[in-house]
């Protein structure tokens, strides 16, 4: 996996390693990553009916995305994005959720190396879906959460 | 076997959900996932022509740690490329699918 990590202040850590960094203004962002640590503790079977348990990379290629992507935002435009909740997801995945009055937009990270899939819509009736390459993605892909 | 049927718009589905898809008192999107290979992949669900809500919920392996959603299929239907059908298992003559789900 390719993750380039950036050098702001803020990091997020997993086991004492830097996973990704941010700075001041996503703040939240790094909140949200810290509280969606909880997924690393589901095993195999937390639901009863074989769900299966969710591996510290897929978690890592997770965050380390929404980092990169939620600063590239930040750089490109000059605006804070919307501070998503990183559920846990299906058969091993995880979800990112962007909930807004304009906006609702779901994106789900694979465990393996499959592309991640999004999908949503806003306010004005537009929906969207597709998927996406979260190693070589440009932000002309996703719509953006702000 | 049970005969496939054509499910009506006014029907209900139920749908079991573990409560581990439930975050801070919402259900979350993992709760709503297909399972299974080719033909037979869909999001399981139990038909209330014939089942009740009692009953899909005690098809759970432990139905205390379950909850039940209830889909009105007409509803299911209006959103874009979803599809509800029936499903019979051997054993459960309420079982139908939702397919399509992103």
């Amino acid at each position: 996996m390719n993750t380039k990590v950036s050098n702001y202040k803020n990091k997020i850590e997993l086991n004492g390693k830097v996973v990704q960094t941010l700075p001041n203004s996503l703040l939240s962002l790094q909140k949200a990553v810290e509280k969606s640590k909880y997924i690393l503790d589901l095993q195999p079977d937390w639901d009863g009916e074989s769900a299966e348990g969710y591996t510290k990379n897929t978690w890592i290629k997770s965050v380390s995305f929404l980092c990169e992507f939620s600063i590239d935002i930040s750089n490109t435009f000059g605006k804070t994005p919307v501070t998503p909740t990183i559920y846990h997801g299906p058969e091993g995945s995880i979800d990112i959720l962007w909930k807004t009055t304009d906006l609702n937009l779901l994106l789900n990270i694979p465990k393996d190396e499959q592309t991640a899939t999004f999908s949503g819509e806003n306010s004005l009736g537009q929906e969207y879906e597709g998927s996406l390459n979260i190693n070589n993605y440009s932000l002309s892909f996703l719509p953006h959460p702000f | 076997m049970w005969e496939i049927e054509s499910i009506p718009d006014d029907a209900v589905l139920y749908y079991r959900v573990h409560k581990g898809f439930v975050v801070e008192g919402q259900l979350i999107p993992g709760a709503f996932k297909e399972r299974g290979e080719g033909e037979n992949r869909g999001m399981s669900t139990d038909w209330n022509k014939y089942s009740t809500a009692e009953e899909a919920l005690a098809r759970s392996k432990k139905p205390v740690d379950n909850g039940i959603v209830s889909f009105i299929v007409g509803d299911t239907r209006s959103i874009k490329d979803i599809v509800a059908e029936h499903a019979p298992e051997p054993d459960n003559q309420a079982h139908s699918h939702i397919k399509g789900i992103p």
